[in-house]
């Protein structure tokens, strides 16, 4: 099977999370509904972020009190908020890693096992390597794992990146080429262990 | 079989998407829409929002906590302005009448600019998206942009720089220390 481009890929999302411009301009008015619908659309980007980002430090009430200020910080910068809907996911991964980066500075010292509680069963192949994944991710430090994640599970642009983590395009590469290294040998070892 | 080709394939990413992409609490959203109220703007509490955690940097808080205080201690030494009006009133009485310490002076300029960066167009009187609710507190482009700041606005303001995503740590320190400064020179009496 031939694999998609990456632009591929990044359309697929865009659809996925495109939201009607009048919800993003009732949200910005402050209506209910119309920011549960973005809360409800992004949740899962927003979390999968939070805890891919979180993960040498904690998980759980941690990923859910930065997922739920994400949120809010969003919305009371929404107005500010200028490009279609379709950009509200890279913007609100953005949000989630600025918050994530700065949580991890001030926790540095604590270490948590990585948790437990992937979605399938314990003899399910995908647990092994989702294991086998996050404990890969979870050795990068705080600048690579968000490069990565900012890139391959939310697609921004490698100026992007730039942009959020304040360094050159040629750091986002080499930080890419790294993290998708261990990624790759992680999936290797799980793929031998199962 | 892994793709080895410089970005992830579909198998790479479909195992990422499976290490962190397990679904929100099934009541997060009700938790987030209850936590925003469409009075948002009357956040003058140093911790934001209700039900909230917050995550503000720690050294900005403390230097909030420090102010807070010192407002405290104002308040309750009986230096407190009563009877005023209106808000430009006050601000012409804690407008000290000698001129600022030259360090004041560098200190609201690197505000202003930060302000003007990060606070706009709410707080920006030419600006189209102005609000007035924001201008009453300050308009960037007032020549002295400070005069219509309580020292309770001044707190807030600072509270939301430590909050604004924009900014860096270092643009919040400055907001940081031209508030102390402020504080410091509204109440020496100079």
């Amino acid at each position: 099977m031939t694999p998609r481009t990456f632009q591929a890929r990044a359309n697929d999302a865009a659809d996925r999370y495109d939201v009607p411009a009048v919800v993003l301009e009732r949200a910005r008015r402050g209506d209910r509904e119309a920011c549960r619908t973005l809360v409800q659309t992004f949740e899962g980007v927003v979390f999968a972020q939070l805890r891919g980002m979180l993960m040498p430090v904690g998980q759980g009430a941690a990923v859910e009190d930065l997922a739920q200020e994400t949120f809010l910080r969003a919305f009371a910068a929404l107005h500010r908020f200028e490009g279609p809907p379709r950009g509200l996911r890279p913007w609100l991964a953005t949000i989630a890693t600025r918050l994530a980066l700065n949580e991890l500075r001030r926790r540095r010292p604590r270490m948590e096992v990585l948790r437990d509680d992937l979605p399938t069963g314990r003899g399910d192949p995908r647990r092994v390597v989702g294991k086998g994944v996050q404990a890969a991710i979870a050795e990068l430090p705080d600048t690579f794992r968000a490069a990565f994640l900012l890139r391959e599970l939310h697609g921004l642009e490698y100026s992007e990146i730039s942009e959020v983590l304040q360094c050159d395009l040629g750091t986002v590469k080499s930080r890419l080429s790294r993290a998708r290294a261990r990624l790759r040998d992680a999936l290797l070892e799980s793929g031998g262990e199962s | 079989m892994i793709d080895t080709s410089p970005e992830l394939g579909d198998e790479e990413r479909d195992a990422l998407l499976g290490a962190f992409g397990a679904p929100a609490p099934r009541d997060f959203a009700e938790r987030v829409v209850d936590a925003w109220s469409p009075e948002h703007d009357a956040r003058v509490s140093l911790r934001g929002p209700r039900g909230r955690t917050s995550v503000v940097r720690p050294g900005v808080a403390a230097l909030a906590a420090l102010a807070a205080a010192a407002l405290l201690a104002w308040w309750v030494g009986g230096v407190v302005t009563k009877g005023l009006e209106t808000r430009a009133q006050q601000a012409r009485l804690v407008e000290a009448p000698g001129d600022p310490p030259a360090e004041l002076s560098r200190l609201r300029t690197r505000a202003h600019t930060l302000l003007a960066e990060h606070c706009s167009p709410c707080h920006d009187a030419e600006d189209a998206r102005a609000r007035g609710e924001a201008l009453a507190v300050f308009d960037t482009r007032s020549p002295q942009w400070w005069l219509t700041m309580s020292e309770q606005q001044l707190e807030v303001m600072l509270s939301r720089a430590a909050d604004e995503e924009t900014m860096t740590p270092a643009e919040v320190d400055g907001v940081a220390r031209y508030v102390a400064a402020e504080l410091a020179f509204r109440r020496s009496g100079v």
